[in-house]
């Protein structure tokens, strides 16, 4: 099942969710709509479920190619997974797994059996064999969200959308869950749309990411070429920490205290905003002449397996903040006060604009 | 308070962190005030009705309680409360559906009517409807030329009762509801229920309890209605008198024992009601700590379902 958003706009009073969305995915695709909170993402998921509906300018939802902008989600056959679970509570697992083929009438009543036996398969699936009786109440959160991921495939929808699946879980079940999802996934093949506001989730789950601010489409693109190739500071920034450092650009070299880099991404000239990710923030202890500027050591902060240390330029007073291991701290042996050099592997610049 | 000056000896805390240990008398001072307060207000009463009720012995107790006028009187009772607890069950579930889950003009003009039974007195209630529907009332002509007669009879003390027990239902419906998102109703919409569907399996179960409770308590006055009743009934013996009136009419003609021999039918209502009350809210509370109790782990050694007679 393909989605095809065409030029989707929804106002919310004068208040801009979406502005002018257009986005294709792909049958059996895991697609990531990544942004801030306000960034529209979870507003694009609730119409393309059928419980919000776009402002009527022409803005169209298609699944297939049909144009299903205005149907219900019963008719859309969508399956939805809520960030809370909204599980039902007073029924078993087994209930609210069952619950959407037993509210079948008329000519789709399927019967007691069917249900039966497609119920337990899809507790099976998620792993939950053996609870099929206990009340939301008594599982955990990872277990409760697979009930809600039972529950929505169940009907065997056509495209699965996930709100925050995992946002209510602690970091160890999120990333199992995350994983296990990835595997589900892979075996079941249904389309997926997904939002988050986790940048790693984003990357590590889905196939193509698409990274939203202020109710836009900042970029669309596989995990790797969102976060190599960014189109804008908005998409470098989110996507994981960065260091601004001022310079003199002239086309496409940049001058940073007299040492000269190759500038990526757009050339610039006069004083530009280059970005740089602390892991590619070298750090030295002895100039060498052109290729580094001077910093002085401010804070050295060890977390686990790696250190974050942060530097002051000698020249200007910018604050920036390096990624080493463990072993390269050891080597340096950095502390606060000490002067230092450092080099940046990667400099990023932005066209002007590009970015909101 | 021995035990708590044997903590302090043991020096688990200072002495002077607690107030209460620093004057004990005022402490049970307040206490004793409070026990009589409520021994004098509630408990004398209470015990009052039944030894006042039993004074003439068993015998006139249930001649009292089962003479054709106190019969009419119950079952005029039962008949109002049986017709105004599904009206306003119904009405109150339609109206807290209404404000809680829509936006509309006049929201707040609703609720503030569905208090008014609360904040008017319910004599003023009795009044309002004699003005419409007596004979000189509003709609007295148009009753009378259709042969309806509404005041001074059943019908008006039905509606009177409706009109009093009105806000219960919506009462505890309506917070319930507010505080629960839309989140269960639009999974089970996700799901393909229709909107009967999500409401007779979604969104009932969820506030069951405290519709229940809301039932019980609108219940309890529709059987103690007087005010209102009072001014509608017009006393006709043994057709238009509810069992309060009938304990007035009897405690009037100097029957001290039988209006509180048929007193204590409606107090055994009363307990019945508080001991319902009381379940119910345990209860309705146990469910909701239940829903509410997100990210509990009772994993491994889960007891029995709390409430497997769902």
């Amino acid at each position: 099942m393909s989605i095809d958003v065409r030029r989707l706009s929804k106002h919310f009073g004068t208040f801009a969710a979406l502005d002018a969305i257009d986005l294709q995915v792909a049958s059996g695709e895991l697609v990531a709509l990544l942004g801030p909170s306000g960034s529209g993402k979870t507003t694009l998921l609730r119409i393309l479920a059928g419980l919000e509906f776009p402002d009527d300018d022409g803005g169209r939802v298609l699944f297939d190619s049909v144009d299903v902008t205005v149907a219900t989600p019963a008719e859309r056959r969508i399956g939805l997974v809520f960030q809370h679970y909204a599980l039902f509570n007073h029924l078993t697992v087994a209930g609210n797994v069952a619950f959407g083929l037993r509210m079948r009438r008329g000519k789709d009543r399927v019967a007691k059996h069917v249900i039966d036996e497609r119920a337990q398969q899809l507790i099976d699936l998620v792993q939950l064999s053996g609870l099929e009786q206990r009340y939301p109440a008594q599982l955990s959160g990872g277990q409760r969200q697979r009930v809600g991921l039972a529950r929505a495939l169940a009907i065997e929808p056509r495209v699965l959308l996930l709100d925050e699946p995992f946002g209510a879980l602690d970091a160890q079940v999120r990333r199992d869950l995350r994983k296990w999802l990835k595997e589900l996934h892979a075996k079941i093949q249904v389309t997926s749309v997904f939002v988050t506001h986790d940048q790693e989730e984003a990357l590590e789950l889905a196939n193509r990411v698409v990274v939203m601010h202020a109710g836009r489409v900042q970029q669309i693109g596989t995990p790797d070429e969102v976060y190599e190739q960014p189109a804008n500071a908005f998409v470098y920034q989110f996507l994981g920490s960065s260091n601004v450092l001022r310079a003199r650009a002239d086309g496409r070299q940049v001058e940073i205290d007299g040492a000269r880099y190759p500038l990526e991404g757009a050339a610039a000239s006069g004083e530009v905003r280059t970005y740089v990710r602390p892991h590619d923030l070298e750090i030295v202890a002895a100039a060498n002449g052109g290729a580094t500027f001077a910093v002085t050591v401010r804070e050295v902060q060890v977390i686990g397996p790696t250190v974050r240390v942060v530097l002051q330029r000698d020249n200007g007073g910018d604050l920036v903040e390096a990624q080493l291991t463990r072993g390269q701290l050891a080597a340096l042996g950095l502390e606060a006060g000490r002067r230092v050099f450092a080099r940046p592997r990667h400099l990023k610049a932005f066209a002007p604009g590009a970015s909101s | 308070m021995p035990t708590r000056s044997a903590e302090h000896s043991a020096g688990s805390a200072p002495a002077a962190a607690d107030p209460r240990a620093a004057s004990p008398w005022l402490g049970r001072l307040l206490i004793a005030l409070g026990l009589a307060y409520l021994g004098v207000v509630l408990l004398l009463p209470l015990l009052a009705i039944f030894s006042e009720a039993l004074s003439k012995g068993w015998l006139a107790y249930l001649t009292a309680i089962g003479d054709r006028e106190a019969r009419v009187a119950i079952s005029l009772t039962l008949l109002s409360a049986a017709i105004a607890v599904p009206a306003n069950l119904v009405f109150g579930v339609m109206a807290a559906w209404a404000i809680t889950k829509f936006e509309f003009r006049g929201k707040s003009l609703l609720l503030t009517l569905i208090d008014l039974p609360f904040s008017v007195s319910p004599v003023i209630g009795g009044l309002v409807f004699v003005l419409l529907y007596g004979a000189r009332g509003w709609l007295g002509p148009w009753l009378e030329a259709h042969d309806i007669q509404i005041v001074f009879a059943k019908p008006g003390i039905v509606l009177a009762t409706i009109f009093v027990t009105l806000p219960f239902v919506v009462r505890e419906l309506v917070p319930l509801m507010q505080a629960q998102t839309a989140a269960d109703e639009e999974a089970a919409f996700s799901l393909g229920a229709t909107g009967w569907q999500i409401f007779r399996h979604v969104t009932l179960p969820n506030v069951k309890w405290a519709l229940l409770y809301g039932v019980i308590l609108c219940n309890a006055r529709a059987m103690g209605e007087f005010g209102a009743a009072s001014v509608v009934s017009g006393y006709i013996r043994g057709s238009t008198v509810t069992l309060p009136l009938h304990i007035e009419i009897v405690f009037n003609d100097y029957n001290a024992a039988g209006a509180f021999a048929c007193a204590t039918l409606l107090t055994l209502t009363a307990l019945a009601t508080l001991v319902l009350k009381t379940w119910v809210e345990a209860r309705g509370r146990g469910a909701r700590r239940a829903a509410l109790a997100v990210g509990a782990l009772p994993v491994q050694a889960a007891p029995r379902p709390a409430r497997s007679g769902a």
